[in-house]
């Protein structure tokens, strides 16, 4: 787990662009976190930007884009009692028998 | 364990799967095909709901929680490489080994970190050509029965 703030990552093409607004505009959902599966990123989170461990989710947008041959999902923290939204990530996975540097 | 997904909107949800800070509306829209089977990798079971870890339509390097409601048991056998952890909160756990070898196991499979992406890979790989295919009970334990007075 990472010790400092991450900054949010910009997307790299118009495709990500377009991910990252379905995801914003509600197209997303959480993967962990809340009471019941604190983050591990937790106490690094509260420490940062505040907020009681229970409140922090790991979200995913629910679509995942082909993009230049990697599948992309765009990640985040969020936190449900104080409306953060915060170090935004996209997830590039690629085909095991794809070059990564298309 | 297979499951058969029967629903894929909140719609079908029941209230208390309902929760809004983590996504689940009456609204959503959830990445699951009617009809399709999909292979149970971890569930958990928290204050009466159930949720499966399953590779969803959209599935890139980790296994998604998905509500059971819109699932029905399709294939009921479990799998020889779960294990089971019920912790002090009340959450119920059943998911393969590494999963609690590392408490921070699926945080990290989740960040794409790279040793967690490759175990996921492996178990998926087994846990996918699993063979539940048993003998009948006599047969089996005739055969055990052989084995133990050699």
């Amino acid at each position: 787990m990472s010790q400092g703030a991450i900054p949010d990552e910009s997307p790299r093409n118009l495709p990500e662009q377009l991910l990252l607004q379905d995801a914003k505009a509600g197209n997303c959902i959480s993967i962990q976190g809340g009471p019941d599966d604190i983050l591990g990123d937790v106490s690094r989170l509260v420490a940062l930007y505040g907020g009681n461990p229970e409140d922090w989710y790991k979200i995913t947008s629910i679509q995942a884009f082909v993009i230049n041959g990697a599948f992309v999902q765009v990640h985040w923290f969020e936190n449900k009692q104080i409306l953060q939204q915060l170090e935004l990530k996209f997830k590039r996975q690629y085909p095991k028998t794809a070059p990564k540097n298309l | 364990m297979k499951i058969r997904c029967i629903a894929n909107t909140g719609a079908s949800l029941p209230d208390e799967y309902i929760d809004p800070p983590r996504g689940y509306t009456k609204q959503i829209q959830l990445s699951l095909t009617i009809g399709r089977e999909y292979v149970v990798y971890a569930l958990r079971e928290w204050k009466g709901t159930i949720w499966y870890y399953i590779c969803d339509d959209i599935y890139s390097y980790y296994p998604m929680e998905n509500p059971a409601p819109m699932f029905e048991v399709v294939d009921d056998r479990v799998s020889k490489y779960w294990r089971f952890k019920l912790s002090p909160n009340g959450l119920l756990m059943i998911a393969f080994e590494q999963w609690f070898t590392d408490p921070y196991f699926y945080d990290k499979l989740t960040d794409q970190e790279e040793e967690e992406v490759e175990i996921f890979d492996k178990v998926k790989e087994l846990m996918d050509a699993e063979d539940f295919d048993l003998p009948p009970l006599d047969v089996a334990v005739e055969k055990l029965r052989e084995t133990v007075s050699v």
